[in-house]
């Protein structure tokens, strides 16, 4: 006879989305179980991805501000560097951050059960622990929050030794000489960044004309910009034809077009895909899309009326930020709770060298919904802070209406865009017009300023349109 | 009578080895076979560094001495050499070969495991069995699986030194030792003696954590999944080799998988892929 506990939520999954079902779940005073098949909270986000290769931007970032402050001295590290010594502090930092989500969960009251789980029917699960032992557990709610992996398409063969994918190359030995990166998605430009800075030989590969193409190619050409003037290649417009190791210490890659390039390491990142082989989803009947991606509504419900899903398994936009919120939203719907508004404004994030974000509308989704509009361009090099720092390549772009007055999106390439990019996040939310950025104090010097200049570029070009 | 004659043996074998170690003159011989075979190399036109870099991947004393020396002051560069394939590319062939031979000409004169020749090729074989099987775990668990190769292959280092030490003193004592005395001073020794050249050698954090505390690896202060999984790669590696190892249930359930989150269908596919290791294994042995 297995035992079988009884909870209002149980969550599968202990990733961001996971995590802040479960939270939302246990405020609202519900008995809530979180699920995970590792031992170790936090997911694919805290363990293999997010967190580890932000680490290893950190120590980029450092040497590339020590490359560029001291252009006098010949400054590289060493050959074959232990990838370890880059990334000394993450242990720390994934202790600190695990004790964290430890720490919240027991604060709330949320029990953990360490297994896989099955669904038996869309009340209960059965969840066997690595010793094989099965227990079940059955809820009023289900959230399904599992994560992803990388995709490994059949015609590599990824060794995770040679040929790596986005969770094998953090656990490289040692930096290698050479790197082709194949994919020029978000993972694959962030490490091709990442590596460049790092002193490897990088070359940047992908089917399309330029990477990030979901981006406009203002921005896309100046982070290439920037990728190449620190030596990296991106062959563009190419596929892979044929991928081996050379058995001694080369992957070979053959091109379509009948080129051939010989690297140290391949990195493969072309997609990511579900984690919900093991759930048996078939079995209770909840409807999967491309890649095995869960159908939700926009409260993140399935077709089985009391399962959800959020975060990757649901598909794009595939962010930690979005996963945790629509877990909050989900829980939130699933017990009744009211939700305040809608869930639209999304700001991205790009963790590349140099980061990229957006929120709202670009210049053709605007042009596309507002016929004509108005936008306005600053520049880091004529930024104060921009000088003092150092982030003189970059831009930050205001996206408005055809009056110039309602903000419709924003766009910026620097240093620390992730970050600047909720100043324009939280003008859109409360609606404010361009001359927020005009009519109030902003502390100087600061990259901020970046939004003045721009929203006077942005009268400026408003004027200039109507005189003509 | 007999009895008290062995362990009189045993005994003063035990203390003389006692002594070696503690004298810091260890040596780890290169074995005749590797030995002639890197002369070999050395004398063909045709060999590759594909032949040397193999060569390095099947034997545990030679690994050592390359990572030893790539390594050293001289050679290093200030960077640390961590893997194999990363020793043969800094080294390149020729100066590997020079390498090679000094060693195995330098070890092979003081050298003999007469009567001991099965005993020693069975442990490479496990060294390199583990060395198979680590990298297997670590591509499961989406680890290192270059680094798991060399903690597999080097956390016994300590054995075949052990046994060559044995042979000697036992050479120069005119002492003859039964197969089973021989393994309990290797059980005895082997440990001590692999802790030792590990720390002397200066060889990699990760080879030297993962030899001391792979029979414990919850002590161990850092690279706990790698030396836990060093472990479990001895304990496959006994599996496949010995037919009086570990039956395939005990493997299954041993706590360190569980401890590692190894789920049922995962050990059950590693236990399948014996056949797998066994053919790679038998590919790169010499």
């Amino acid at each position: 006879m297995k035992d079988n506990h009884q909870y209002d939520l149980l969550v599968i999954g202990s990733g961001p989305g996971g995590q802040n079902a479960a939270i939302q779940g246990a405020k609202m005073g519900k008995k809530v179980a979180l699920v995970d098949r590792e031992m170790v909270l936090g997911g694919a986000c805290v363990h293999q991805g997010t967190i580890p290769s932000k680490t290893l931007r950190e120590s980029a970032l450092k040497l590339k501000a020590i490359k560029d402050k001291a252009q006098s001295f010949d400054f590289s590290l060493p050959q074959n560097l232990a990838v370890e010594t880059l990334m000394s502090n993450l242990e720390k930092v994934l202790g600190g951050h695990t004790e964290f989500i430890e720490e919240t969960l027991d604060h709330y009251q949320i029990e953990r059960l360490h297994g896989r789980a099955n669904f038996c029917d869309p009340h209960t699960l059965e969840i066997m622990n690595p010793r094989g032992k099965v227990s079940q557990a059955s809820a009023e709610y289900i959230v399904i929050a599992t994560g992803s992996r990388p995709r490994n398409p059949p015609n590599i063969e990824i060794d995770h030794d040679n040929i790596l994918d986005s969770d094998s190359i953090l656990r490289m030995l040692y930096l290698p000489e050479s790197l082709l990166v194949l994919g020029g998605g978000v993972i694959g430009s962030e490490y091709a960044s990442i590596f460049v800075l790092l002193g490897t030989r990088v070359t940047l590969m992908d089917t399309a004309p330029r990477p990030l193409m979901f981006l406009e190619k203002e921005l896309t050409d100046l982070f290439l910009k920037h990728f190449q003037r620190y030596g990296g290649t991106y062959i563009g417009n190419t596929k892979e034809k044929r991928i081996y190791w050379d058995g001694l210490s080369k992957v070979v890659v053959e091109f379509d077009n009948g080129e051939t390039i010989k690297v140290e390491k391949l990195l493969v990142t072309k997609g990511r895909l579900a984690n919900v082989e093991t759930l048996g989803l078939q079995k209770i009947g909840v409807h999967q899309g491309k890649y095995g991606l869960v159908s939700v509504d926009q409260f993140y419900r399935t077709n089985i009326d009391n399962i959800y899903a959020v975060g990757d398994i649901i598909g794009s936009p595939a962010l930690a930020s979005c996963s945790m919120e629509q877990g909050r939203r989900a829980v939130s719907h699933a017990f009744g709770k009211p939700l305040t508004r809608d869930f639209s404004i999304v700001p991205i994030g790009i963790y590349s060298v140099p980061e990229i974000a957006s929120v709202g509308l670009n210049e053709e989704q605007a042009k596309e919904r507002h016929g004509s509009i108005c936008v306005g361009r600053a520049h880091f090099n004529q930024v104060a802070r921009g000088h003092i720092a150092g982030i003189e390549e970059g831009m930050l772009k205001l996206v408005a209406d055809a009056k110039g007055e309602e903000l419709l999106g924003v766009q910026i390439v620097c240093d620390g865009a992730t970050d600047l990019v909720h100043t324009g996040e939280f003008a859109i939310l409360n609606q404010n017009k361009v001359d927020v950025f005009l009519d109030n104090v902003m502390n100087f010097p600061t990259l901020g300023e970046a939004y003045r200049i721009a929203a006077f570029n942005l009268k400026r070009s408003f004027k200039n349109e109507k005189k003509n | 009578m007999k009895n008290r004659q062995k362990s009189a043996k045993v005994l003063s074998l035990s203390k003389l080895l006692s002594e070696g170690i503690d004298s810091g003159k260890i040596k780890v011989p290169i074995l005749p076979r590797v030995a002639g075979q890197v002369l070999k190399l050395t004398n063909n036109a045709d060999a590759e560094m594909e032949d040397f870099s193999r060569l390095i991947h099947t034997d545990q004393a030679l690994a050592s001495h390359v990572l030893r020396i790539a390594n050293s002051a001289a050679f290093s560069r200030g960077t640390q050499i961590i893997s194999l394939k990363q020793a043969v590319a800094r080294l390149g062939m020729r100066l590997l070969a020079e390498i090679a031979v000094a060693i195995s000409v330098q070890q092979q004169k003081n050298f003999t495991a007469k009567g001991f020749e099965e005993q020693q090729r069975l442990m490479m074989r496990k060294a390199l069995i583990s060395a198979t099987y680590g990298k297997e775990m670590a591509r499961t668990k989406r680890r290192n699986v270059e680094g798991q190769f060399i903690c597999g292959l080097l956390h016994t280092v300590g054995e075949p030194v052990t046994l060559g030490l044995i042979v000697q003193i036992a050479t120069v004592k005119k002492l003859k030792l039964t197969k089973q005395e021989m393994d309990s001073l290797i059980a005895e020794f082997h440990p001590t003696v692999g802790k030792r050249m590990t720390a002397d050698w200066n060889l990699p954090e990760l080879i030297v954590t993962t030899c001391n505390y792979y029979r414990n690896y919850k002590s161990a202060p850092n690279y706990q999944i790698e030396t836990g999984m060093t472990y479990l790669s001895d304990i496959m590696a006994n599996w496949v080799i010995n037919e009086e190892g570990d039956e395939k249930d005990a493997i299954i359930e041993n706590e360190t998988f569980y401890e590692l989150n190894f789920y049922p269908d995962e050990i059950d596919a590693l236990l399948q892929q014996k056949s797998r290791v066994l053919a790679i294994v038998d590919e790169m042995e010499i």
